[in-house]
């Protein structure tokens, strides 16, 4: 009996990985997989083919990741614009809803805000470069805003599942800094200083 | 090509893979032969990586063979070593071999 084929792992192939050998890799990772390999083993095998793709392309393109890193230092003058919003009274009524309403379009506010930021920032990295090189295809900047959604979903997600695990933890507090070892001094700047940026990049190098 | 441009480790097993598999050097076969000789499982992903950078150096060419529906349709894509990648490969092995040749006998415990 044939097994069902893992779709999702497939369209993360076909659509995710960079360089031009998806369809030839997809090709083997399922000869392989027919021949008996485990679906555990195919998604082993593209996420790391996932994760390959990414760096390499972070490595190819250091004009892009530059301006997104760039771009996305500029995110908390971008909530300042915002700020007026949050204490609106469309705001307070978002938080008096029921729960799980209120969490959900808080969240869905938050992201669309941080979406609107890395697709303004992608429009004008694609602009620039399209002005410069004299074409801009619509394909490509539709697609790019499409993954932008996925890459900055996932960094979310991600970074949402690191903040939970890490709430037992103690936050940085100068006076406690004899209690602190190196490691969750470390851990805390990354989620609370660094992490945030992180959905913003890559969801700006995913649209790039 | 400059000849600054060395051969990693990876890379020389894939050409090695490739010269050992003759024309049916496809991404299969070849993760498969490093499996058998490293003796660990071998990311895919990983080794296209590595034939696209051996592509783009012209040390491999590859051509697509047909697709099959054991693979979702998807064609193979076979590859061959080319003349520059046969000299690097012997100018490595060469280097290899010399620098071996000039350590005194190692009694590693490995354990």
């Amino acid at each position: 009996m044939q097994r069902r084929k893992p779709r999702l792992a497939i369209w993360i192939l076909e659509h995710l990985t960079s360089g031009n050998r998806s369809g030839e890799l997809t090709g083997d990772l399922l000869e392989e997989f027919h021949g008996g390999r485990s679906i555990t083993w195919f998604w082993r095998q593209t996420i790391a083919a996932t994760s390959f793709g990414f760096m390499q392309s972070l490595f190819r393109r250091k004009a892009a990741l530059a301006f997104a890193v760039a771009w996305s230092l500029l995110s908390p003058e971008w909530n300042v614009l915002f700020a007026r919003f949050h204490r609106s009274d469309f705001a307070s009524h978002i938080w008096r809803m029921p729960w799980p309403w209120s969490t959900l379009c808080d969240f869905g506010w938050a992201s669309f805000e941080d979406l609107l930021f890395v697709w303004i920032g992608a429009l004008a990295y694609i602009t620039l470069f399209a002005f410069l090189r004299n074409r801009l295809h619509f394909s490509v900047l539709t697609r790019g805003f499409c993954l932008s959604i996925v890459g900055y979903c996932a960094a979310s997600a991600c970074w949402i599942g690191i903040v939970t695990l890490m709430l037992p933890m103690p936050p940085f507090r100068v006076a406690d800094w004899r209690t602190l070892t190196w490691w969750s001094t470390i851990a805390n700047l990354g989620v609370f200083g660094i992490a945030p940026f992180i959905p913003n990049i890559l969801g700006m190098l995913c649209a790039l | 090509m400059s000849d600054r441009s060395y051969l990693g480790e990876f890379e020389l097993m894939i050409l090695l893979a490739i010269i050992h598999l003759g024309e049916e050097a496809y991404g299969v076969p070849i993760s498969r032969e490093l499996e058998k000789h490293r003796g660990k499982d071998v990311a895919i992903g990983s080794v296209y990586a590595a034939l696209e950078r051996l592509e783009a150096k012209d040390l491999v060419i590859s051509a697509l063979g047909d697709p099959t529906p054991e693979r979702g349709g998807k064609a193979k894509r076979y590859f061959q070593i080319t003349k520059e990648g046969l000299r690097k490969v012997h100018e490595t092995r060469r280097v290899l071999t010399r620098l071996w040749q000039a350590i005194p006998d190692l009694k590693l415990d490995l354990q």
